[in-house]
């Protein structure tokens, strides 16, 4: 008898406990989005400013059936990978020469270091007027935001290296690249992969402001023109985009972080 | 093959703060080829940095070092070193920490690495990471790591100090068997006078700073050595009276 109910309970619990796994991952946008549709559908905003989720799901179909809005997205995230790619790649580079290169670090540092306190958006009129409006600006103005992020993570990552192991590659008669490659770099990855993902929102946020200022095409200029053009459907199809590629762009540096740092004993792994 | 070391440093000093500290005194010996030494003295000695000067990290001080008939000027593979900490690279597979060790990918080191490995009792876990390991196991890949290169000397500082003392006990063992096999000129230093005993043919034991050979203690007890042998027992207050001062009087019986 008691046995029994034991087992009751137990099943009981475990749906219980599924059922209520799948409140908190849905609570909060479920009440976002139903007091959203709600205050649409009652009037309590204008509807020639603000659409509905309903209205706007329907929209992103159309969209995404006609075609505009993967060409949107194609074009901007060209933008994104090319311009993060550089300023990333730039980054680490010319971070770890300062940091292992005292000789580097006289030549470039102070003037790197002179540059980044410039808020990237700062560069945007000059960007124009050097480069045009057209995509190198962009491009130009993403990789800017990446660089700064990167260089300061690798130069420190890799001061920061562990002396022990230094010295016991010395003892090992190892020269510098093997001290470089096998002991300082590995040990600044981490770092450099988590200022990625910094680095990635700050892309994000540099495309679509590059886009709003000087653009006929892309997820920041639909945005924009859809406000000029009193067409709220639009805007919000655009700016869902971007949160859902921003979501799955930082989603696979995730994967990456963890599939290159399987080495570390991590709290998350416990 | 194994080779003699020979020490004859005049003087070592070190700048603290500005001002300059005499670390090492006048300190000649030689540590014969194919033997088992030991360094001991008091904390601050300069123990470590006699060791760090026969590894060629800091060869800034009065005097020579040779090996065989080499001076030390800087460090080199023909030294095998294990540091207290195990110092491996914690991206790096136990077979990979062993092979970094090796100059140039060669079809002989790689064969060293595989055998070292397995003497070690490291097969089940060759492409572990370091983090999945025991300190003792650790220790173990540090040690392989070191003989690797098969070196002409073997030099560890305080390599088993950071261990729990059953641990200590089987690296000991050991130690004391690939020793007997390779016979690879040994300088060990360490706190642990017992260990120091166990361990080698004769102790170097130093003054405090700066450092100086107070005197070279043989032991000249047959091994496997008995903990517990009156004699083993006797060498051992002998040595710590040498070196950590009279304050410490063993109980009369156990003389």
């Amino acid at each position: 008898m008691q046995n029994k109910s034991l087992i009751k309970r137990t099943s009981n619990g475990a749906l219980g406990s599924r059922l209520w796994w799948l409140v908190q991952y849905a609570a909060v946008p479920f009440v976002l989005l139903a007091g959203w549709e709600l205050a649409v559908d009652y009037g309590l905003v204008p509807q020639s400013l603000i659409a509905g989720p309903i209205a706007v799901a329907g929209r992103f179909a159309e969209m995404v059936g006609d075609g505009t809005l993967l060409r949107h997205i194609s074009i901007s995230l060209g933008r994104l990978v090319l311009g993060f790619s550089i300023g990333t790649g730039l980054g680490i580079l010319i971070g770890v020469l300062v940091a292992f290169r005292p000789t580097a670090a006289r030549f470039l540092e102070p003037t790197i270091l002179s540059l980044i306190p410039i808020p990237p958006i700062a560069w945007i009129p000059l960007l124009i007027i050097v480069l045009g409006i057209g995509e190198n600006a962009k491009i130009a103005l993403i990789s800017i935001g990446s660089f700064c992020t990167l260089f300061l993570q690798a130069a420190y990552g890799i001061r920061t290296g562990d002396r022990m192991l230094v010295e016991m590659a010395r003892v090992l008669n190892k020269g510098d690249r093997a001290i470089l490659w096998r002991i300082l770099f590995p040990g600044a990855l981490p770092g450099i992969l988590a200022s990625m993902r910094v680095a990635l929102a700050l892309s994000w946020t540099l495309l679509i402001a590059s886009e709003v200022i000087a653009s006929s095409s892309g997820l920041g200029w639909l945005i924009w023109n859809a406000r000029n053009f009193s067409r709220p459907n639009d805007m919000f199809v655009g700016m869902a985009t971007v949160g859902m590629l921003g979501k799955c762009s930082d989603w696979g540096l995730v994967v990456l972080e963890a599939r290159l740092t399987r080495w570390r004993r991590s709290f998350r792994d416990a | 093959m194994s080779k003699r070391i020979n020490l004859d440093i005049r003087s070592k000093s070190v700048s603290v703060d500005g001002k300059t500290v005499q670390v090492l005194g006048p300190m000649r010996c030689t540590i014969e080829a194919g033997s088992f030494v030991s360094i001991i003295g008091p904390s601050g000695c300069g123990k470590s940095t006699l060791l760090r000067a026969i590894m060629g990290l800091d060869v800034d001080f009065q005097g020579e070092i040779t090996i065989g008939d080499q001076a030390v000027r800087g460090p080199g593979v023909d030294r095998g070193i294990v540091f207290q900490e195990p110092r491996l690279l914690p991206w790096a597979s136990v077979r990979e920490n062993i092979a970094f060790a090796v100059p140039k990918r060669s079809a002989s080191a790689t064969g060293q690495v595989g055998r070292l490995i397995d003497l070690f009792g490291l097969r089940e876990f060759a492409n572990a990471w370091p983090n999945q390991l025991s300190g003792g196991m650790m220790q173990r890949v540090a040690l392989a790591r070191a003989l690797v290169n098969l070196p002409e000397v073997l030099l560890m500082d305080e390599p088993f100090g950071a261990l729990d003392a059953h641990t200590k006990t089987l690296m000991q063992e050991e130690l004391l068997a690939i020793f007997g096999v390779q016979r690879t000129t040994t300088a060990m230093v360490t706190h642990d006078v017992e260990e120091a005993v166990y361990l080698s043919d004769a102790v170097l034991v130093m003054s405090g700073r700066p450092g100086s050979l107070v005197d070279v203690v043989d032991v000249p007890l047959k091994r496997p050595r008995d903990r517990a042998d009156p004699a083993f027992v006797a060498l051992r207050f002998g040595i710590l009276r040498l070196a950590f001062g009279a304050e410490r009087q063993p109980p009369a019986e156990t003389l």
